[in-house]
């Protein structure tokens, strides 16, 4: 083939290439997108309850108008803990929320459920929420190892806004931890599921994090997982309760104590801001959940 | 030689042919493009035009805050820019499993970062829409971002001083700034919605997390990449 027959078939061939990158159909559509918005006008539908935030019926008073200082011996008289006997058949036993450990800051009063059918993020109903930084083998707690017994005891622990970090709005300190930290029945590595809390859709998966957005608009995130564990990848819909990953340590390259740090994200109205979406108080939530988990209301197995 | 040329013409010809013969309604703006060809934006905007003809109330759930559209459209415009001017403009970073109706189906502005913004090569983007909220997820280079747009309210905390807490924590951009573990989070209010972009970085002392920079970085970059009234 002389060489102009080889310049004309690759300038065909070049040239039926340009055509079918800039004619040939995408099946999803152009992008950028042509975004054009349409002028109907919404309406609001009538009043139906679904999801909606409430306070869990163990609460039988709930403050209005301004609260005064937060007050550890005011809140427990405020939130009658439910009675809750474990998978193990132990009594367990629940601080107010909001009452930190002593000298790890200042935490939030609140009792409400953000999620009322919440599936506990815990496989199994025994599980020990407390400061994994602020007790026995953390990084600001006392001496001891991270498996020490008071570890995994009760009575539960709110460690939402403890300190050990940089500036939280939330928080009545401006500063503070972002989630509740639960640790599993034992302090054996590898061993504890941590599962999905509601249907939805695996909308990330990092190096040590699962983040799922569930049907009816709230975010779960669940830290510290083992990577090599994670049985599920991002775009994954998942059923309540599916399995997600072992609770372990991983935290980069730093590890933590072996904990589940976990978060509920929703929108509510603050004030002049509107509607803000940020990590919620999730301790009430968390305490409503395991205690239905526990009475095997909840498809688990119970006490 | 001649037989050669006039296969390839042939083959130009039919493939030629064949592009029109499948060419769908809409035109296909190659990944890179970033400018608008002004030619393919009005035979568009008729047919949104003809869209919007669509008249009937759309219900939105009572939990749902209105959204402020008006605003939203404004916005798309000075996206958009003057179309007859050739200039590049900002494309929000391409879902892997976006299609047109994912992006009509939730019923609030969808907010995508600028690709330029998001400056790691192999990112995977994907979008999880739903009627009233939805989340995009980019991950890559060891990071991940969320941004999480939702116009649902629920109740707010028990404690009052909260809400008043967030509002004063706002800075000059309407940012409320939240540090994670590893990880940093912007929240604001934009059309009556509420967004939050999440960056979390699988060395939590990587430079994408040392500070609240980055993440400041790419929520000032969001651009508007879908959503319609009360969804579809």
């Amino acid at each position: 083939m002389s060489r102009i027959a080889e310049l004309s078939t690759a300038a065909v061939i070049a040239a039926s290439g340009i055509a079918a990158m800039i004619w040939w159909p995408d099946p999803n559509g152009p992008w950028p997108p042509v975004v054009e918005i349409a002028e109907t006008p919404e309406v609001a539908a009538p009043a139906v309850s679904t999801q909606t935030a409430m306070a869990i019926e163990t609460t039988p008073i709930e403050r209005s108008g301004p609260a005064p200082d937060y007050d550890p011996a005011l809140a427990s008289d405020l939130f009658v803990s439910p009675v809750v006997r474990d998978a193990s058949g132990t009594e367990a036993d629940f601080e107010a929320p909001g009452a930190l450990v002593d000298g790890s800051g200042t935490g939030v009063w609140n009792t409400r459920n953000f999620a009322p059918e919440m599936r506990f993020p815990v496989e199994t109903a025994q599980a020990f929420a407390n400061s994994q930084a602020w007790s026995a083998g953390g990084f600001y707690g006392p001496d001891g190892e991270q498996c020490a017994p008071e570890n995994y005891a009760y009575p539960w622990r709110d460690t939402f806004c403890e300190d050990g970090g940089p500036g939280a709005p939330i928080c009545p300190a401006g500063a503070g931890h972002m989630g509740q930290d639960l640790r599993p029945p034992t302090c054996q590595g590898g061993s504890h599921w941590a599962v999905a809390a509601a249907d939805g859709v695996v909308t990330s998966v990092g190096t040590y994090s699962v983040r799922l957005m569930s049907e009816d608009g709230l975010r779960f995130t669940y830290l510290h997982l083992d990577p090599a564990s994670v049985t599920v990848e991002t775009g994954d819909v998942v059923s309540r309760g599916e399995r997600l990953g072992r609770i372990s340590n991983a935290y980069g390259g730093t590890p933590a104590t072996l904990h589940l740090h976990f978060e509920i994200r929703a929108a509510f109205v603050a004030g002049d801001a509107e509607l803000i979406a940020v990590p919620v108080p999730p301790y009430a939530t968390l305490v409503d959940a395991y205690a239905r988990l526990a009475a095997g209301d909840d498809g688990g197995e119970g006490a | 030689m001649r037989s050669i040329m006039t296969i390839g013409a042939v083959l130009a010809c039919a493939c030629s042919a064949l592009a029109h013969a499948t060419t769908p309604p809409a035109p296909l703006f190659s990944p890179s493009t970033t400018a608008i060809d002004p030619g393919f934006r009005s035979t568009l905007l008729s047919e949104a035009a003809m869209r919007t003809g669509e008249s009937d109330m759309l219900e939105v759930s009572p939990q749902q805050m209105p959204i402020d559209w008006d605003a939203a459209r404004a916005d798309l415009a000075a996206q958009a820019g003057d179309p007859m001017e050739p200039v590049a403009r900002p494309v929000p970073v391409r879902p892997v499993n976006a299609t047109r109706e994912q992006l009509d189906a939730v019923s609030l502005p969808i907010l995508l970062p600028d690709r330029d913004a998001v400056d790691f090569d192999g990112a995977t983007a994907r979008l999880f829409g739903r009627q009233g909220f939805y989340t995009a997820s980019i991950e890559g280079d060891d990071v991940v971002i969320e941004v999480f747009g939702t116009r649902q309210r629920v109740s707010a905390p028990s404690d009052p001083r909260i809400a008043d807490q967030l509002a004063d924590a706002r800075d000059g951009e309407g940012f409320i700034i939240t540090p994670g573990e590893g990880s940093w989070d912007v929240a604001f209010n934009r059309y009556g919605a509420a967004y939050s972009v999440t960056v979390e970085c699988g060395d939590p002392g990587a430079a994408r997390c040392a500070n609240a920079d980055y993440a400041r970085e790419v929520a000032r970059g969001l651009l508007i990449a879908g959503g319609q009234p009360g969804g579809n």
